[in-house]
């Protein structure tokens, strides 16, 4: 795997930090694991930061990874553009051990990677970034007319729908005669 | 930079409309048939929509806020904010439909209120009864001329539960009050206290709307007491009427007078008369109003097992 390291610095260290002496109780060193999305690209990120996501820190809970264990073995999200990742990992480092508060202003604004950020979110499961996602979802069509709010949302047309409920209509009769003419084939 | 919404996963699709205003929700309701059906399904309550009828224009009000005006091209609405107006296409609708897809996105059935203001043209009145399917309160406004009273009573009295009036029509005028009180209307009410609405017994006798209210109403006890002594001696096995409430501005009722030589028992401050066939009429009678509760048989077994 070519993969880039990609550090966190400016929300988790990226060593250990040692416990000052002075202190009544020893502070755990922090642990980190590692992501990597459709590109590839390695996110080096704490296990603080990752406990937003419901997902990844059940799958943390479950496989009781050593450090050099997580760092041989980067969780892999196939399924989520590098890049998008990358917002999600950030977003998780802002809002390491804090709450969430109601109007996040963190999160990049670009509408156009909205659609694929809830999708990562929600695969994700995190909670409260996917209700900002979902806010922003809402914001899209503030003060739209229906017509603008179909453009937006990509929303077909009655007729639109129509023609595709019959074309699945028709795809599911085929494949239900298809089934049948295979299960008779099979019985002869 | 538009986003295929319905590739988002359905309960986060559901948070969104959650999280919208309800205009919004209105506007995204009219992109299609489905759009509609998710806003109906979602947990949102949109207010159903009161109907004013101003000049031959329909207004539909869902709050303050929130107006719409249906416009005469039939395939559009006027959205009017408190920042401007937008205006919404739908085309292949008519007014009807923009009506229906309220009444449907609101989970109601009928309009609450149709309100017919002073400047509505008379025939304009048939559309409006084209238009909307059914209303609950029908109000003809205080301003409205006595022509336009009548004829809104008369052609969308049928559509409404309860007609409130809020002028009264009969001043200075041909038109007398029995034209109102018999056309088998629900609910009637007028409701002034400007004018004097003046009652004989062959008002009364007449009427046919089962829930009947005048505020300033001018009987006299001898007439109520003719009323009631007619109705004792009658025998009507279908009877209509269910209560009249009258209400007294200027004079003040005697209880003795308007029950003068009938018999009845006291039963919790009201007088309840009972005639031969067992029906019954319950008579407050105050200062300043006079109430007869008509008991059908089923009422009279309610409160029996009560």
């Amino acid at each position: 795997m070519s993969s880039t390291e990609q550090g966190t610095s400016s929300a988790a260290p990226a060593e250990p930090t040692t416990a000052p002496e002075s202190a009544a109780a020893p502070e755990v060193p922090e642990s980190f694991y590692y992501v990597h999305g459709k590109d590839k690209v390695v996110h080096k990120v704490s296990a603080g930061a990752l406990q937003h996501s419901a997902l990844i820190h059940g799958m943390i809970s479950n496989l009781g990874y050593t450090e050099e264990q997580a760092k041989a073995n980067p969780f892999p999200f196939e399924n989520i553009d590098g890049d998008i990742l990358q917002m999600v990992v950030d977003w998780c480092n802002q809002h390491k051990g804090k709450p969430t508060p109601p109007e996040d202003t963190n999160l990049p604004k670009q509408k156009e990677k909205l659609f694929d950020l809830v999708l990562a979110v929600n695969y994700l499961e995190i909670k409260e970034l996917l209700t900002y996602c979902c806010k922003q979802v809402a914001m899209m069509v503030k003060g739209k007319s229906p017509e603008e709010i179909r453009e937006i949302w990509m929303i077909p047309t009655d007729a639109e729908d129509e023609a595709a409920e019959k074309e699945a209509k028709k795809r599911a009769g085929k494949e239900a005669a298809g089934e049948t003419a295979a299960a008779a084939g099979d019985a002869k | 930079m538009p986003i295929r919404i319905f590739s988002v996963p359905a309960a986060d699709f559901q948070y969104a409309l959650h999280c919208m205003d309800i205009s919004d929700l209105i506007a995204l309701s009219l992109c299609s048939k489905r759009t509609k059906n998710l806003v109906k399904s979602s947990n949102r309550k949109i207010d159903p929509i009161s109907a004013q009828i101003d000049e031959n224009i329909i207004q539909l009000k869902i709050n303050r806020m929130l107006q719409f005006v249906l416009r005469e091209d039939y395939s559009s609405i006027e959205l009017h904010l408190r920042d401007g107006i937008q205006i919404w296409r739908k085309p292949g609708f008519t007014q009807r439909d923009f009506i229906a897809h309220f009444l449907s996105i609101s989970r109601c059935s009928i309009i609450p209120e149709l309100r017919i203001s002073n400047v509505c043209p008379i025939p304009y009145l048939d559309t409006v009864k084209n238009i909307i399917p059914k209303s609950d309160t029908l109000v003809i406004s205080e301003n409205c001329s006595p022509e336009l009273t009548k004829s809104a009573v008369l052609k969308l009295g049928s559509i409404a539960r309860l007609v409130k009036v809020d002028n009264n029509p009969f001043n200075n005028t041909n038109h007398h009050i029995s034209e109102f009180l018999t056309l088998n209307l629900n609910y009637l009410i007028f409701n002034t206290w400007r004018s004097r609405f003046n009652l004989q017994l062959s008002d009364l006798l007449m009427a046919n709307c089962k829930y009947l209210t005048i505020d300033s109403a001018v009987i006299t006890e001898r007439n109520l007491n003719r009323f009631l002594k007619l109705w004792m001696k009658g025998n009507h096995t279908f009877y209509r009427l269910k209560m009249i409430e009258l209400f007294f501005q200027w004079d003040q009722m005697n209880y003795e007078d308007v029950l003068r030589g009938i018999k009845f028992q006291i039963v919790d401050h009201k007088r309840r008369l009972t005639r031969a066939d067992g029906k019954e009429v319950l008579v407050t009678v105050g200062l300043n109003f006079v109430v007869l509760e008509f008991l059908v048989f089923e009422d009279l077994r309610i409160s029996l097992y009560s």
